[in-house]
C-alpha cells in the first residue's frame, strides 16, 4: 500500500471509529432524555388512575375547537420527521439541503403552535392554575417543545455548516437526525396520552 | 474499541491561561471538579457544625461567627434558620460536594489514564459538564441571598413544604434550577464516562481486566444517565408549580382538583435510591483496588465483585419504595420493597467478602490510602447493617424520621464516601499533583476522621433508637427527649473534632502541593495504567495507546519476582513466560 493510501485508510478508519463513538455517545444521551419523558409520563399516570375519571369532576374538559392544536402539531412534527430522514438519506445532494431546510422549518412551525395553543387556552380563561387536567397539558406540552426548539437549532447548525461548505460529519448529522425523529416521536407519544386518551 | 479516533484530541501547543481555564482536557477538568468539590465539602462541613452547635445548645448564641451569621437572633441559630442550615447542608453535600469529588475528580482525572486513552471520548461535553456545574453552585450560593430567605425543604426538597404556599420566594426556584442544571451536568458527565469506557479502552483492555476503579465509575455513570433525568423530572414539574401555577404536587380540595405531593416523593426516590449507589460505586471500587495494591495480592473473587456490583446497580432500581413506607403505600407493595432491599444484601455481602478475602494473608502495606479503604469497609459495614432496620417495614415504621435514619445514611453516604474520597485524595495526590503527601499526618488524619466518624454517627443511632426525631431545631422542648440532651452534647463534641481534624488534611494538602517530596511515576508500585506515565502525566496522557496483556492486580507471581525483580506487573507488559 502507498504512503498516500495508507493515509486516507487511516483517516476512513479514525472517521468510522468516530462515527461509532458519537453514535454511542448519542444513545446514552438519548436514552436519559427519554427516562426524562419517561418520568413525566409516570407522573401524569400517577394523578390520573388516583383522579379516577378524567378529567377530575371539577375541572373543564379541554375545548373542542382547540383541536388543530395536536393536530397541528402532529402534522408538522411528522412532516420534520420524515423530511430529515431523506435528508441524511439524500446526504450531500441539493435535494438534502433542500429536505434540511423543510425539517427546520416544520420545527419553527411546530414551536409556534405549541406556543400558540397555550395561548388559545388562556384567551379561553384556561390557566395553568385552573386544576390538575390543565396542569398537565401546558407543562409536558412546554417541556416538550423547549426540545423541539433545540431540535430545531441543531438543524439550523447542519444548515449554516452546509452553507459555509464545511464537511458534517457522518456522526454528527446522525445524531441529530436521531434527535429528531426522537422528539417527533415522544411528540406521538404524549399527545396521544394528553389529548386523546 | 477504537483507537485510530484518539489522536484527534491531542495538541502540542503551550495552552494560553484562558485555555488553561476552560480546558478540555480530562486531567485538568478533574482537578478543576476536585477544587469545586472541596470548597463545598467546606461550606457544608461548616454548615454541618452549625447544626451540632444548636443540637447540643439550643438557644445559645454560636461562638465567634454567630453574630455575624445570625445578628436578628443574637447569634442564636433558632428554628428558621435550623432549616435552613439542614437543607443546605444535604443540598451541598450531596450534590455538590461528593458527586464534584469523587465522579466529576477523580473520574474525570482517572478514567481515561486507567482504560489506556488520550482523554473522554467527548472533551467538549467534559467542559461543559463542569462549568454547568460551577453555574449551578453559583445559582445555588444566590439562594442564600434571596429574599425571604434561604431554601428550607430539606434537601429532598418535599412538597407542600417546596411549593409556592410552603417557600414563597425565589430562593427555592434557584435551588429548583440548580439541582436542574446539576443534573444535566451529571448526565453530560455519565455520558461521556459510558461511552470511554465502551470505545476508547487500550487494546487488550477487556472489560473483566478493567480496573475495580473504572466498573465503579462506569456503572455509576449508567445509574447516572438513566436515574438523574428522574429527578430531573421531578424539579420540572416543582419548577413549574412554583413559577407558572401548576398543580403537580398540591393536593385538591372540593372546589379545585389537584395533584398530589406524595407524587414529588415517588419521583424523587427513583431517583433517590440510584443516588446512593451513584455515590458510593466510584468508592466501592476504589476500595477494591487500593485493598488489592496494598495486600499485595490480586482481589480476590474479581469476577464475583464485578457481577456483586452489576447486580446492586440493577437492584438498586427497583428498592425506592422502602423510604416511603410510612406514606400509605399498599401493604402488598410495601412488603415487596422491602424484600428486594433485603435481597441486596447478597451482593453487597458478597462484595464484603471479597475484601475480607483479598486482605487475608495479604502482605499488607499500612499507607494512608490503604488506612482509609479499610476505614471504609468498617463505616460501611456498620451503616450497611443498620439499613437491614429501615428496609424491614415493621422497624422502619418506629425508626423513621428519627436519628436512626440520620446515623444510617451518614454511615452508609457520608462517611463511607468521605473515607473513600480521602483514601482516593492520598492515592491519587502524586498522579495528579506530582507530589507526595506527608504520610505521619495522613495516619494521624486517619484516626481523628475515623474515631469520630463512627462515634457521631453511630451515636446518633443510638438518639434515633432513643425516639429523637430529625430535623428538630430544639429537642430539648421535648420533655421525653431532654434525657437525650447529653448523649446530643457528646455527638457535637465528637462532630466538632471531626471538623477540627479536616485542619490535618488542609494542611497537609496544601503543605503537600508546594512542599512535598517529588512523586516517581510508580511510587505506591502497582500496575494499573495510570501508574506506567510520569506524574502529573502529559498533555496526551500515553506517548503510544498502551496495549495490555494482563489485569489490573498481578502481584506475586514468583516467575515475575525472578524476571523482574518485583512482586507486581504493569497491565501493558507480557508476563515472562
Amino acid at each position: 500500500m502507498t504512503p498516500s493510501k495508507l493515509a486516507t485508510a487511516t483517516t476512513g478508519a479514525a472517521e468510522s471509529a468516530r462515527e461509532g463513538t458519537v453514535a454511542v455517545g448519542a444513545l446514552v444521551g438519548f436514552a436519559a432524555l427519554a427516562m426524562t419523558f419517561a418520568a413525566l409520563l409516570l407522573a401524569y399516570g400517577l394523578v390520573r388512575i388516583q383522579a379516577g375519571v378524567w378529567p377530575p369532576a371539577n375541572e373543564a374538559h379541554l375545548p373542542m375547537s382547540m383541536w388543530p392544536w395536536p393536530v397541528g402539531a402532529t402534522a408538522t412534527a411528522g412532516l420534520g420527521s420524515a423530511a430529515m430522514y431523506r435528508a441524511t438519506r439524500t446526504w450531500g445532494t441539493k435535494r438534502a439541503s433542500a429536505l434540511l431546510s423543510m425539517a427546520g422549518l416544520a420545527g419553527i412551525a411546530f414551536v409556534l403552535i405549541q406556543v400558540s395553543g397555550a395561548r388559545g387556552l388562556l384567551n379561553r380563561g384556561i390557566r395553568p392554575s385552573a386544576g390538575i387536567a390543565t396542569s398537565v397539558v401546558y407543562a409536558l406540552t412546554a417541556f416538550h417543545a423547549i426540545h423541539a426548539l433545540a431540535a430545531t437549532i441543531a438543524i439550523g447548525c447542519l444548515l449554516v455548516a452546509i452553507a459555509r461548505g464545511r464537511d458534517v460529519r457522518a456522526g454528527a448529522r446522525n445524531a441529530v437526525a436521531t434527535f429528531v425523529h426522537l422528539v417527533a416521536g415522544l411528540w406521538l407519544i404524549l399527545c396521544a396520552a394528553v389529548f386523546v386518551l | 474499541m477504537s483507537n485510530s479516533e484518539q489522536t484527534s484530541h491531542v495538541s502540542s501547543t503551550t495552552p494560553s491561561a484562558f485555555s488553561r481555564v476552560f480546558s478540555q482536557d480530562h486531567k485538568v477538568i478533574g482537578r478543576q471538579f476536585l477544587w469545586l468539590g472541596l470548597v463545598f465539602l467546606a461550606v457544608a462541613g461548616f454548615l454541618a457544625m452549625l447544626i451540632r452547635w444548636q443540637l447540643a445548645h439550643p438557644g445559645v448564641p454560636v461562638p465567634v461567627v454567630g453574630s455575624l451569621l445570625f445578628p436578628s437572633s443574637g447569634g442564636v441559630v433558632g428554628p428558621a434558620a435550623y432549616t435552613v442550615l439542614f437543607t443546605m447542608h444535604g443540598t451541598i453535600m450531596i450534590f455538590f460536594a461528593i458527586t464534584p469529588i469523587l465522579i466529576g475528580g477523580f473520574g474525570n482525572f482517572c478514567l481515561p489514564l486507567l482504560i489506556g486513552a488520550r482523554d473522554m471520548a467527548f472533551p467538549f461535553l467534559n467542559l461543559l459538564s463542569f462549568w454547568l456545574m460551577f453555574a449551578a453552585t453559583g445559582i445555588l450560593t444566590a439562594s442564600f441571598f434571596a429574599p425571604l430567605g434561604p431554601p428550607a425543604a430539606g434537601w429532598t426538597a418535599y412538597p407542600t413544604l417546596s411549593t409556592a404556599i410552603g417557600a414563597p420566594g425565589v430562593a427555592q426556584t434557584l435551588w429548583v434550577v440548580a439541582i436542574y442544571l446539576n443534573g444535566v451536568s451529571s448526565v453530560l458527565g455519565a455520558i461521556n464516562y459510558i461511552t470511554t469506557v465502551i470505545r476508547l479502552r487500550a487494546p487488550g483492555m477487556t472489560f473483566f481486566r478493567m480496573p475495580l476503579t473504572v466498573w465503579g465509575l462506569w456503572l455509576a455513570a449508567i445509574l447516572n444517565a438513566l436515574f438523574v433525568p428522574v429527578l430531573a423530572a421531578g424539579a420540572v414539574l416543582l419548577f413549574f408549580d412554583r413559577v407558572f401555577g401548576t398543580r403537580f404536587f398540591i393536593a385538591g380540595s372540593t372546589i379545585k382538583a389537584g395533584g398530589d405531593p406524595i407524587l414529588y416523593q415517588h419521583l424523587f426516590w427513583i431517583f433517590g435510591h440510584p443516588e446512593v449507589y451513584i455515590l458510593i460505586l466510584p468508592a466501592w471500587g476504589i476500595v477494591g483496588d487500593l485493598l488489592s495494591f496494598f495486600s499485595r495480592k490480586p482481589a480476590y473473587g474479581y469476577r464475583v465483585t464485578v457481577w456483586s456490583l452489576i447486580a446492586i446497580v440493577v437492584l438498586s432500581g427497583l428498592v425506592y419504595g422502602h423510604h416511603m413506607f410510612v406514606t400509605g403505600l399498599s401493604p402488598l407493595l410495601g412488603e415487596s420493597f422491602m424484600l428486594l432491599t433485603m435481597i441486596i444484601s447478597v451482593p453487597s455481602v458478597l462484595l464484603g467478602v471479597g475484601w475480607l478475602g483479598t486482605l487475608w494473608r495479604g502482605a499488607i502495606r499500612l499507607t494512608t490510602p490503604m488506612l482509609f479503604a479499610l476505614g471504609l469497609v468498617f463505616v460501611f459495614g456498620l451503616g450497611g447493617f443498620t439499613g437491614l432496620f429501615l428496609a424491614d417495614v415493621l422497624s422502619d415504621v418506629y425508626l423513621h424520621d428519627t436519628f436512626f435514619v440520620v446515623g444510617h445514611f451518614h454511615l452508609t453516604m457520608s462517611a463511607a464516601v468521605l473515607m473513600g474520597a480521602f483514601a482516593a485524595t492520598y492515592f491519587w495526590f502524586p498522579k495528579m499533583f506530582g507530589r507526595m503527601m506527608n504520610e505521619r499526618l495522613g495516619q494521624a488524619h486517619f484516626v481523628i476522621t475515623l474515631v469520630t466518624l463512627v462515634t457521631t454517627f453511630g451515636l446518633q443511632l443510638v438518639l434515633g433508637f432513643g425516639g429523637m426525631q430529625r430535623r428538630l431545631a430544639d429537642p430539648s422542648v421535648y420533655e421525653f427527649l431532654r434525657p437525650l440532651m447529653p448523649l446530643n452534647r457528646w455527638v457535637s463534641r465528637s462532630a466538632f473534632i471531626m471538623g477540627a481534624g479536616q485542619i490535618l488534611f488542609i494542611v497537609n494538602f496544601f503543605y503537600s502541593l508546594f512542599r512535598g517530596p517529588l512523586a516517581s511515576a510508580n511510587p505506591w508500585e502497582v500496575g494499573t495504567l495510570d501508574w506506567t506515565v510520569p506524574s502529573p502525566p502529559p498533555h496526551h496522557n500515553f506517548d503510544q495507546i498502551p496495549s495490555v496483556f494482563v489485569g489490573p492486580h498481578e502481584f506475586g507471581n514468583p516467575k515475575v519476582k525472578a524476571a523482574l525483580g518485583r512482586d507486581y506487573l504493569a497491565q501493558n507488559e507480557e508476563p515472562p513466560a
